[in-house]
């Protein structure tokens, strides 16, 4: 901070020295002064006071982009590394890391399919241990939330039981449908070990429609909403497994070297 | 906050009599320094909260203070643009046209809000998730701006950077006060989720007030954030009403109060 104040503070003064220039209307040898203060009497002050505020807002600019890009520059590392420890604790919550020993955040793949719930391209990370795909995390959307979408991430193990269920984001009512948060309720747990026995099994339901999932008290549609994204791409990973785990790896290239390792993550 | 209206009151600075006349300007110059620091606190804590009085920067002000830890988080970035803001205002006032004054100055805030945003971003990754788009838009809170504005630009470094302090510190105890009302009466907990502003240490933080079987959802809710508002600014006039209603004892004042009625 106190960076850019003293560069604020040293192009003030910058400032100053070009405005006195362009007041005193002399020969002046700035750089600067071509387009201003050579001809004296033609010029009518108002272009003289628009050229001048002009390059005043100019080199404000300049310095504020200049701060702006300078503590962008300095906090750019330790951003992609909080992201990407984020990344990590979500990923841990719902494969316990002791299951596999790849790099998992690096090792990804980039999916789109209507069942996924929307047109945006998914990533689901792909948990091996010496080589074989031991679970794939994959990021999926439950479209039809009582406040819009819900984007979770799901871990499916390779033998198509559910791992773990996280939802990343929502608008749900709060104190009612925000209970598939984590933080707030542990329903979101009750997937774990769950498996799809048909195309269309009946208990991947809430219970007031005869499923085995229970429904919050004053939130039927969230929970409702979160069940069939589950369902939806559940069946949609044991269909198209095989095509799925062929992809070639999208993540390697954004590896960057200054991430930890990630069992450092891991004692969260 | 209630002991910060009683000094307003005694801004003597005639107690310098004996003194030789330069010592008697030193000391009215030093007075008058100190009545005005007196005056900037009193302004911005109370008279003339941004929060309470103003009403500046409701947006976040209601959107954000579900919780203590938001409050606070919002509170302290919102302090620290001011300060800065503020400081570098009033140190590049002489050089700035006051054609395009106003320009400036959101380009200086709107810089001092990235910064804020990038570094909060980098090392309270939690709290910056929680606040979500209401960090970048303290750059629209009408607060700072109108302290740069009315302040800052006419006054030394000095005085406008404990204008910032005394106004962020203002507009911050609004926003706890708020979080600290609502989350109570939505969760029954204070602080909870210190931790992402804080770091790990601080879940210890969070204290359990009552335990609530269900959320008392209109506290959470944005409704609510009005009500307590109301009640708030309710309550600082009750307080000012009574600090004057004491002061006329004395001269007998008569409150004239117009009604308005339909039917007359």
């Amino acid at each position: 901070m106190t960076d850019k104040i003293d560069s604020e503070q040293g192009q003030s003064a910058s400032d100053k020295s070009t405005q006195t220039v362009d007041l005193d209307n002399n020969d002046n040898t700035s750089a600067e002064g071509s387009n201003s203060s050579n001809s004296k009497a033609d010029k009518s002050a108002l272009t003289v006071a628009i050229s001048k505020n002009t390059k005043i807002l100019a080199l404000f600019a300049i310095a504020c982009t200049l701060a702006v890009s300078l503590v962008s520059e300095l906090t750019k590392d330790r951003i992609k590394i909080q992201e990407q420890q984020q990344l990590l604790r979500t990923l841990h919550s719902i494969i316990e890391p002791s299951r596999y020993d790849n790099d998992i955040a690096n090792d990804c793949i980039m999916v789109s399919a209507p069942a996924l719930g929307s047109d945006n391209v998914k990533t689901a990370y792909i948990a091996r241990k010496t080589g074989q795909v031991v679970a794939v995390a994959m990021t999926s959307t439950a479209p039809r939330g009582y406040n819009g979408n819900i984007d979770f991430i799901m871990a499916i193990n390779i033998d198509g039981t559910v791992s773990g269920v996280r939802v990343l984001k929502h608008q749900e009512t709060p104190g009612l449908g925000d209970k598939i948060e984590i933080k707030k309720n542990d329903w979101i747990n009750s997937f774990t070990g769950k498996k799809i026995l048909s195309d269309d099994d009946s208990r991947w339901a809430v219970s007031k429609d005869n499923g085995m999932f229970d429904q919050f008290t004053g939130a039927t549609i969230t929970p409702r909403a979160v069940v069939k994204g589950v369902k939806d791409t559940l069946n949609y990973f044991t269909k198209n497994k095989a095509m799925l785990l062929t992809r070639p790896n999208a993540c390697s290239d954004i590896a960057t070297k200054s991430i930890p390792p990630i069992n450092e993550a891991a004692n969260e | 906050m209630s002991n910060e209206i009683a000094p307003q009151s005694s801004n003597g600075t005639d107690v310098t009599d004996s003194l030789d006349e330069q010592a008697i300007a030193l000391a009215t110059a030093k007075a008058e320094l100190k009545a005005e620091y007196k005056e900037l606190a009193v302004q911005g804590l109370w008279k003339n909260n941004p929060g309470l009085v103003q009403l500046l920067g409701l947006c976040p002000l209601l959107a954000v203070t579900s919780t203590v830890t938001n409050a606070l988080g919002l509170g302290l970035a919102t302090l620290l643009v001011l300060v800065c803001s503020n400081v570098t205002v009033s140190a590049i006032r002489h050089w700035v046209p006051k054609e395009i004054r106003i320009p400036i100055f959101v380009l200086i805030i709107a810089a001092f809000v990235t910064c804020v945003q990038l570094l909060m971003n980098a090392f309270t990754y939690g709290i910056y998730q929680s606040l979500g788009i209401f960090l970048p838009l303290i750059v629209t809170n009408c607060a700072i701006i109108g302290r740069a504005e009315a302040y800052a630009s006419k006054n030394p470094i000095k005085q406008s950077a404990f204008d910032g302090l005394m106004m962020g510190l203002g507009f911050a105890i609004i926003l706890l006060l708020l979080g600290a009302i609502r989350e109570i009466l939505g969760q029954g907990t204070l602080f909870d989720g210190a931790n992402l502003l804080f770091g790990e240490w601080a879940s210890v933080l969070r204290i359990e007030v009552m335990q609530l079987d269900s959320q008392f959802l209109l506290a959470i809710l944005p409704p609510g954030a009005f009500i307590a508002m109301g009640i708030l600014i309710a309550l600082k006039n009750a307080i000012d009403n009574h600090i004057s209603a004491k002061k006329v004892v004395d001269t007998e004042k008569v409150i004239e109060r117009v009604r308005v009625n339909f039917d007359s």
